[in-house]
């Protein structure tokens, strides 16, 4: 079994105070799959959130589909894809996020991944035709993300909870309309 | 890594609620601590704080309340006491944010003041 696996298992067992061990196994692990071109720190630090979520919400990995790396590693590119989002509009630079959803799509082996959308070459093209913006919401979507927060954040929204509830419900839905359509004509 | 990730992890913590490291985070502000005062306050060895910031907090039912206190307390050599006190503390911070967050708009000040605290 290897080492993270035996860490969650160990989580799973004594998880109320467990996750320093955790953590101690498991950032450094998917920091070092993650593109860190620009900034390692910022990889550390998605690392350490994914972690973080894990640990507090272990409900929701579902180890059925998923071995506890790849899972964690798929949420550590969101949440890198999202720091550097901030960081990029920081810069008024949009490159950061472009280079790391090429990188992530780089290192996609396929392995232990859902089955994915862009296997049907409609889809795949109606995908490749979203704003970068849109294709963050739609990987936040296919990870099965659903706190509006999040998909505000991956957005660069502000307001108020309802205006970010309103704003996030409208790009979910013209995306959703979009690849509909796509699909129609497959 | 480049960075000691059971450290890095515990201070992305502090802003999370559901780790202890939100309310020793409190804690330590409140009782004036430094990291190493902190743990001397709670009994255990410096190099064992992050862990215990890295435990999930207690939840509210007084039993498993006492019953989580135990098991961290006995994991890690911390005293109960302080370490009591500390989740009481961010209990009240919690609370109180979500009075804030609740109140009319100009309660947003008091919320940004203390963010940039």
């Amino acid at each position: 079994m290897d080492p993270l696996e035996l860490a969650w298992l160990e989580l799973c067992e004594g998880r109320d105070t467990g996750g320093g061990a955790f953590a101690a196994v498991a950032i450094p692990l998917v920091a070092a799959a993650l593109p860190a071109d620009r900034d390692p720190h910022l990889a550390e630090a998605a690392a350490a959130e994914a972690v973080l979520d894990l640990i507090q919400h272990p409900e929701r990995y579902n180890p059925a589909k998923l071995g506890v790396f790849p899972y964690l590693r798929m949420a550590a590119r969101r949440d890198l894809l999202n720091l550097l989002k901030k960081e990029s509009k920081h810069h008024a630079g949009r490159e950061s996020a472009e280079r790391v959803e090429v990188a992530a799509a780089d290192r996609n082996d396929g392995q232990d991944e859902p089955m994915t959308l862009d296997e049907y070459p409609p889809l795949a093209a109606a995908i490749a035709e979203l704003s970068e913006w849109d294709r963050a919401v739609l990987a936040l979507m296919r990870q099965g993300e659903r706190a509006t927060a999040t998909f505000a954040a991956a957005l660069g929204l502000t307001g108020t909870p309802a205006e970010l509830a309103a704003e996030v419900k409208t790009v979910k839905d013209r995306i959703i309309a979009r690849l509909k359509r796509a699909g129609r004509t497959a | 890594m480049t960075t000691d990730a059971v450290a890095l992890a515990a201070d992305r913590a502090a802003s999370r609620p559901a780790f202890l490291a939100f309310a020793l985070a409190e804690y330590a502000a409140a009782e004036v601590l430094d990291a190493a005062a902190l743990a001397a306050r709670l009994g255990c060895p410096p190099d064992m704080l992050n862990h215990v910031r890295l435990c999930l907090t207690p939840p509210a039912d007084p039993d498993a309340c006492r019953a989580a206190v135990a098991r961290i307390g006995d994991q890690f050599g911390v005293n109960r006491e302080p370490l009591v006190a500390a989740i009481e503390l961010g209990r009240t911070a919690v609370a109180l944010r979500d009075d804030v967050a609740g109140a009319p708009a100009e309660a947003g000040f008091v919320l940004a003041a203390r963010d940039k605290s």
